[in-house]
C-alpha cells in the first residue's frame, strides 16, 4: 500500500477528519486508539511492521506491552508535541516532527536493538503501537 | 641476469655486494633501485617464472588459531611472489597509525608518517598509480562528479582508496631486471639457512637448496630479507646454529605480534529506504587520469582518540543481503522517501539487490604477542620444519569491530538512508561466523627502538646482526586498516636508500 493510501485509511479511522489547505486537521477529542492509528500509518509494510514490534515486545528492551498509553505520550513528548495539540497539526508537520525525532534518536544514540537491527526508540515505539493495534 | 639455479654446480657460490632473499614487492623494489648502479646485486627467488606445485607446497603450513586461509593458497612463491594475486588496493598508513597510543597495546613505531611521506610519493608509480592525492577527496569528485555520504565527522569520514590495475611486479619488472648489467635474478633457489659468525651479529652467507637440483651458497656485505609476512619469521627462526632460539630472535621476539586485518564481510548491511540513493562513489570504480580509486568510509582521527579505538575502514558495497526481512522498507515515509515507494517495490530492483547495502569491515588489530607463528614438527621438501599459525586477537578488537558498525548504522538512520543488520549487534563479545583474516601477514619481525621491544630497529636492520635486513610487512609495528603493499613498498624504498648510503661508504 502507497503512502498516499496509508494517510487517506488513517484519515478515515479517525473521523471527522477534513482536507483543509492541503493538510489533514483532526478533531480535539482524538482518542488514543485513533492517534495510535495515525501514527502507526506513518509505517510502510504493515505485516512487517506489526512482526517487528511483536519481536520488540518480546525481545530484551524498555518497551513493554502494558505502556501503551505511556509510548503514546513518550512519542508525543519527545516530538515536543502532546494529546491536546496534536489534533491541531497537519499530517505532514507530524511525519515532519516524527521524521526529526527518528532522526534525533541516531545521533544521541536512542536506539534498540532487535534480532541484529538497530533501531531507533522512536520508530521501535511506533513497531510497537502497529502491533498492539492488531 | 635471470639465471636457473637448477644449471648451476653444486656448491657453487654466489658472490655479490647485496643479496635480497625473495622477488616479491619488496625485493623486486628494492633490486630495481640498484639497477644502473655498480653495486652486485643477488636476488635469490624460491619459485620460478610461473607457478609450480611442488615449490608452492613450501609454504604449507598449519593454522591452529582463528580460522584463515590456507598458507600455501594465501601466499603465492614464484617470482612477482604475492602481487600475482593480489586485488590493488592502496593507500598509506595514516599518521596516528604511527603512534604509540594509550589504548592500543604494543603500538608505536620508532619513525612517523612524515618520514615515509617521501617514499610513498615514490611508491605511487610503482605500484601503477596515478596522482599521489589520497587526503584530497574534492581532487577527484571535481572529476567524477559523484556525490559522497553527508556523514557527521565525528563518526566517519569518506576517504580516497586507489586501485592499482593490479600490478604484477614479475610480469612489470622482469625485463628490466633481466637487463640489467649488475643484477643476477637466481631462480628455484632456496634459502634453507642464515649462516653467521660465531657470535651470530654478521651474516656470512646463505645456503640455497633447488628442488631437483645442486645446493648452493651466497656470499654478500648485506643481505636483505624480503620473503613475505611469515616467511621472514620462519627463516630466522631456522637460521639456529649459533642461537637455538634462532637469529635475530634474543627476546622471544620473531613470530610473535602476527598481525591481519579482521574482516567482516559483510560486518552490517543496510536495508535502504530510498534504492535510488547514489552510492556509487563508494560502490564502484572510477578512472581519473590512469589512475583508479573509489571512495570508502573511514574513522576519523579525531573519533579514535575520543572513543580509544582501533583505526578501520568499510567498504560500501552491493550485494546479495544475508537477512530475511528487510526492515528499512518500514521506515521510508519516516525517512522521507515515500515518493520512492512505488520504486521501492518494483520486482526489477528487487531482484537487482538495489534496495541493499553492504558494509565491509577492516579492522586494524591489536598487536598481541600471543598471536604468533612458529616452527612445528612437521617438515617440508627439504626438510625444513613447517610453520604454525596462532592467529589471535584480544578483547578489545571485538569492541572496536562492534563501535565501527554501530557508528555506521547510527549514521544511516541518521541520514535517512535506511537501517541496519549486523551478526554482531546484540552478540555479546563472540565474533561472528563470518569473521576473516585480510590475508595481510605483519608484525612477526617487528620494528622498535629498544631491542626487547622489535626485531628490526627503525632502518629495519636486525638489532642484533650487522648486516641483515627485513623488508615488507613483517616490520610493521602496527597496520592501520590500508592494505600494506604501498607502505611496503615505501618502506623498501627507503631501506634501499638505507643500503646504498651503507655500501658507499667505507666496506665493514
Amino acid at each position: 500500500m502507497n503512502a498516499r493510501r496509508k494517510l487517506l485509511k488513517a484519515s478515515v479511522l479517525i473521523g471527522g477528519a477534513a482536507l483543509v489547505g492541503g493538510g489533514f486537521y483532526y478533531r480535539e477529542h482524538v482518542n488514543d486508539r485513533n492517534l495510535a492509528i495515525l501514527l502507526a500509518s506513518f509505517l510502510d509494510y504493515d505485516d512487517l511492521a506489526k512482526s517487528t514490534g511483536k519481536r520488540i515486545l518480546n525481545g530484551n528492551t524498555s518497551l513493554k506491552d502494558d505502556s501503551f498509553d505511556l509510548l503514546i505520550n513518550d512519542l508525543l513528548t519527545s516530538m515536543g508535541t502532546s494529546r491536546n495539540k496534536v489534533s491541531k497539526l497537519t499530517q505532514a508537520s507530524l511525519l515532519q516532527s516524527l521524521h526529526e525525532r527518528v532522526t534525533q534518536d541516531f545521533t544521541e544514540e536512542h536506539v534498540v536493538i532487535i534480532d541484529g537491527w538497530i533501531l531507533s526508540k522512536t520508530e521501535a515505539g511506533l513497531c510497537v503501537l502497529a502491533y498492539q493495534l492488531s | 641476469m635471470f639465471l636457473d639455479a637448477r644449471q648451476l654446480d653444486s656448491g657453487h657460490i654466489i658472490e655479490a655486494d647485496i643479496c635480497i632473499i625473495g622477488a616479491g614487492a619488496a625485493g623486486i623494489t628494492i633490486a630495481r633501485e640498484y639497477i644502473g648502479r655498480s653495486t652486485k646485486v643477488a636476488l635469490i627467488e624460491s619459485g620460478g617464472l610461473a607457478y609450480d606445485e611442488k615449490t608452492q607446497s613450501l609454504y604449507e603450513g598449519e593454522n591452529v588459531g582463528l580460522p584463515s586461509f590456507d598458507l600455501n593458497v594465501n601466499r603465492l612463491r614464484y617470482f612477482g611472489g604475492t602481487t600475482n594475486h593480489w586485488a590493488g588496493h592502496c593507500r598509506p598508513l595514516d599518521a596516528i597509525d604511527f603512534e604509540k597510543r594509550s589504548w592500543a597495546q604494543h603500538s608505536g613505531w620508532p619513525i612517523n608518517r612524515s618520514d615515509l611521506d617521501p617514499f610513498y610519493v615514490r611508491a605511487q608509480p610503482i605500484v601503477g598509480l596515478g596522482p599521489y592525492e589520497y587526503e584530497n577527496l574534492d581532487y577527484w569528485q571535481q572529476k567524477i562528479q559523484l556525490p559522497g555520504l553527508e556523514l557527521d565527522e565525528n563518526r566517519l569520514n569518506t576517504v580516497v582508496y586507489n586501485q592499482s590495475p593490479p600490478t604484477r611486479f614479475g610480469q612489470a619488472y622482469r625485463d628490466e631486471l633481466e637487463q640489467a648489467d649488475n643484477i643476477d635474478v637466481y631462480l628455484n633457489a632456496n634459502v634453507l639457512e642464515i649462516n653467521t659468525n660465531e657470535t651470530a651479529t654478521q651474516v656470512s652467507g646463505l645456503k640455497l637448496a633447488c628442488i631437483d637440483g645442486p645446493g648452493l651458497s651466497v656470499s654478500a656485505r648485506i643481505f636483505i630479507l624480503a620473503t613475505g609476512g611469515m616467511e621472514n619469521a620462519r627463516l630466522l627462526l631456522l637460521s639456529n646454529q649459533v642461537k637455538p632460539t634462532g637469529l635475530g630472535n634474543d627476546h622471544d621476539l620473531v613470530g610473535r605480534y602476527f598481525m591481519d586485518h579482521l574482516l567482516l564481510r559483510p560486518g552490517a548491511e543496510i536495508s535502504l529506504s530510498d534504492p535510488g540513493v547514489n552510492f556509487s562513489l563508494y560502490s564502484s570504480l572510477h578512472r581519473v587520469h590512469g589512475s583508479q580509486m573509489f571512495a570508502i568510509l573511514a574513522s576519523p582521527e579525531k573519533l579514535l582518540r575520543r572513543e580509544k579505538l582501533n583505526n578501520f575502514r568499510m567498504h560500501l558495497l552491493r550485494q546479495r543481503p544475508r537477512y530475511k526481512q528487510p526492515l528499512g522498507r518500514i521506515f521510508s515515509q519516516l525517512d522521507g522517501a515515500s515518493a520512492d515507494q512505488q520504486r521501492l517495490d518494483t520486482l526489477a530492483l528487487r531482484q537487482k539487490n538495489r534496495d541493499v547495502a553492504s558494509l565491509h569491515l577492516v579492522l586494524e588489530p591489536t598487536p598481541n604477542p600471543d598471536s604468533s607463528i612458529h616452527l612445528s614438527q612437521k617438515l617440508d621438501f627439504f626438510g625444513q620444519r613447517k610453520i604454525e599459525v596462532n592467529w589471535q586477537t584480544v578483547e578489545q578488537d571485538w569492541h572496536n569491530a562492534y563501535r565501527a558498525l554501530e557508528l555506521a548504522a547510527l549514521e544511516f538512520g541518521r541520514l535517512g538512508l535506511g537501517r541496519a543488520y549486523g551478526d554482531i549487534f546484540g552478540s555479546t563479545g563472540r565474533w561472528p561466523a563470518n569473521l576473516e583474516a585480510g590475508r595481510h601477514h605483519c608484525g612477526t619481525t617487528r620494528m622498535a627502538s629498544d631491542p626487547k621491544s622489535g626485531v628490526v630497529d627503525k632502518n629495519c636492520r636486525v638489532h642484533s646482526v650487522s648486516n641483515l635486513f627485513i623488508a615488507g610487512s613483517s616490520v610493521f609495528p602496527t597496520i592501520g586498516y590500508a592494505n600494506p603493499t604501498l607502505s611496503i613498498v615505501a618502506l623498501a624504498l627507503r631501506l634501499a636508500d638505507h643500503t646504498k648510503a651503507m655500501l658507499a661508504g667505507p666496506a665493514s
